[in-house]
């Protein structure tokens, strides 16, 4: 089993649950806790999508589209959450 | 064309990308070189979900900014720790699911199957949880058409619902896989790479709508 | 082939009529060019639709109103719009004309896929046709009987009649996405040589399968997104219907155009 569970993923795995914890304790009050959950939630989804989805060694108009996504989203939640 | 197993790093993509023939494209080469996991129909799929769910994320943000105050009070009503549970449970369910993918890939026979059953496993915990928290709420009154906040709520993790509900079935597919891989038997790596990547996408919309829907404030 | 009907004419006059002309059909005209006009019908379907329903006419794609709208403002609705609600509902029928070549076309095209087998994806992608053009038919009737007599109609039934038709438009959603499914994995089961659709074509038809489900929800909700008013309900299914539509019309095209799914091959694991 060492030799499957020992490869980036688990990695990834761990950074993940670890970015889990911080943005469930940082303050979400306000703009400040909003960016921090936020952020870290699409910086989670990129991660997910570049390792465990295996596109960081796919064609690069998969990996721009997954980044796309991310900004899109980050930014539009973002944005609305100042205009409300 | 039948798919190969995965055309190696450095190939312009000849078979990935292109519609009929095997040429590829002029001057596209440095956006296609790479290998495509699964096949590069599953990206449509994938990356046309993950469109509605940019249009469910813009929807409720819009409805929010009409009714901050009852979206933050809404918000305080939820089940935070479940939520918070249930993103770990999809966390280790996609990390099992890459790890048995990558047991198939490297032909260790016993753990293809044993990663497939946790992640499996993990998949009915969540569903386990949406019915310990949608009843709660239900129980307590709480229903998709009591307010504005609570309809999108319900509609956002229904949807997504019904996407672990199909992946859940992908899992039972992936674990078929990972069983025929320990017996010998000639599988399609292909199609296991298909249905793991679903599987992520699952998680990776789950990883937005928990801070979009229990951090927010 | 080429000549001018007065060239022909000429030679009738002075043979007598004894000249075989090359097939007797009208000049110019192929097998080819016919399908590849049948694969048109899907743009033609769409545009027709789309222009009956917007809101020069019948004005539900957008939907002027919604499901909590009182009966009197459905029934004024209708009495400010009747002549133009009664001419989208007349382009809308004639649009549904187009809707079954489209898809009998693509039957067609896959049939191949199932030589050597009998062909139930084939004739379930038929039986589709008939379900989905049957829909989009009594979806055009709806909208014709609720302004036959709108202006003394009472409200509250032109309101429930005026239900009926949203019913129509959204709610059959997974007939049509088990066609899509089919059609899909005809196309993935097709191993011959020269496929009649790139195998990415059927992942297209797996997305519309799923993304168009969210309308059909539309029936538990009076309000918010899922009403049959709001963007779950309408304007994301309609997107990725009219895409799926256009998009497999444009893929018939081009195979056809290129011959593929025309030669007599059969698949090469026809037992498979």
């Amino acid at each position: 089993m060492g030799a499957i569970v020992r490869s980036g993923v688990s990695v990834v795995y761990l950074v993940l649950v670890v970015m889990t914890a911080v943005s469930w304790s940082a303050a979400s009050q306000g703009f400040t806790g909003t960016f921090v959950i936020m952020t870290v939630g699409f910086g989670k989804a990129f991660l997910i999508g570049l390792f465990f989805m295996e596109l960081l060694h796919a064609p690069r108009v998969l990996q721009g589209l997954l980044g796309l996504w991310c900004v899109a989203c980050w930014a539009g939640i973002l944005a609305f959450y100042m205009a409300g | 064309m039948s798919v190969a197993a995965g055309s190696s790093i450095g190939k312009t993509g000849g078979e990935s990308l292109e519609t009929w023939n095997n040429e590829p494209k002029k001057g596209a080469t440095w956006l296609r070189r790479g290998r495509v996991p699964g096949e590069p129909g599953l990206w449509i799929l994938i990356f046309g979900d993950m469109a509605l769910f940019l249009l469910l994320f813009g929807g409720f943000m819009i409805e929010r900014a009409k009714e901050v105050d009852l979206f933050r009070r809404c918000s305080d009503t939820l089940h935070l720790n479940i939520g918070l549970v249930n993103t770990v449970i999809l966390l280790t369910s996609s990390i099992a699911v890459a790890l048995a993918v990558r047991a198939v890939r490297i032909k260790t026979k016993t753990w293809g199957p044993i990663f497939a059953w946790l992640a499996l496993l993990c998949g009915l915990a969540f569903l386990f949880n949406k019915y310990l928290e949608w009843g709660d709420l239900i129980r307590g009154g709480i229903i998709p058409t009591t307010n504005n906040f609570y309809l999108w709520y319900f509609i956002m993790t229904g949807v997504h619902l019904a996407h672990v509900l199909i992946g859940t079935c992908v899992l039972v597919y992936i674990l078929r896989l990972t069983r025929r891989a320990h017996l010998d038997q000639a599988v399609s790596i292909a199609g296991l790479e298909c249905g793991a990547s679903y599987w992520h996408m699952v998680d990776l919309l789950w990883v937005i709508l928990f801070p979009l829907l229990y951090l927010m404030r | 082939m080429g000549m001018t009907n007065a060239a022909t004419e000429n030679i009738l006059f002075s043979t007598g009529g004894a000249t075989r002309l090359s097939t007797g059909s009208p000049v110019g005209l192929t097998l080819k060019k016919t399908h590849i006009w049948a694969a048109w019908t899907g743009w033609i379907f769409t545009a027709g639709f789309l222009i009956a329903v917007c809101p020069l006419f019948a004005w539900t794609i957008p939907p002027y109103m919604g499901p909590s709208a009182s009966a009197m403002e459905v029934k004024q609705f209708y009495l400010d719009h009747l002549f133009q609600i009664r001419v989208g509902a007349f382009i809308g029928m004639a649009a549904s004309a187009f809707y079954y070549p489209w898809g009998a076309a693509i039957a067609a095209m896959l049939r191949r896929v199932e030589n050597g087998r009998p062909p139930i994806l084939t004739y379930t992608q038929l039986g589709a046709v008939g379900v989905a053009v049957f829909n989009s038919v009594l979806y055009f009737f709806w909208m014709a009987y609720c302004a036959f007599r709108a202006d003394t109609m009472d409200a509250e039934m032109l309101r429930s009649l005026n239900d009926f038709q949203y019913i129509l438009l959204e709610f059959e959603v997974f007939p049509l996405s088990l066609w899509a499914i089919t059609i899909g994995l005809a196309i993935l089961l097709d191993k011959s040589e020269h496929p009649v659709f790139p195998r990415w074509v059927a992942w297209v038809n797996f997305w519309f399968a799923g993304l168009v489900m969210t309308g059909q929800f539309m029936i538990f909700f009076k309000k918010g997104p899922m009403a049959w008013n709001g963007l779950l309900a309408v304007y994301w299914p309609a997107f990725v219907f009219f895409f799926w539509i256009c998009a497999m019309s444009s893929f018939m095209i081009k195979a056809l155009k290129r011959e593929y799914g025309v030669r007599q091959e059969a698949s090469t694991e026809a037992y498979a």
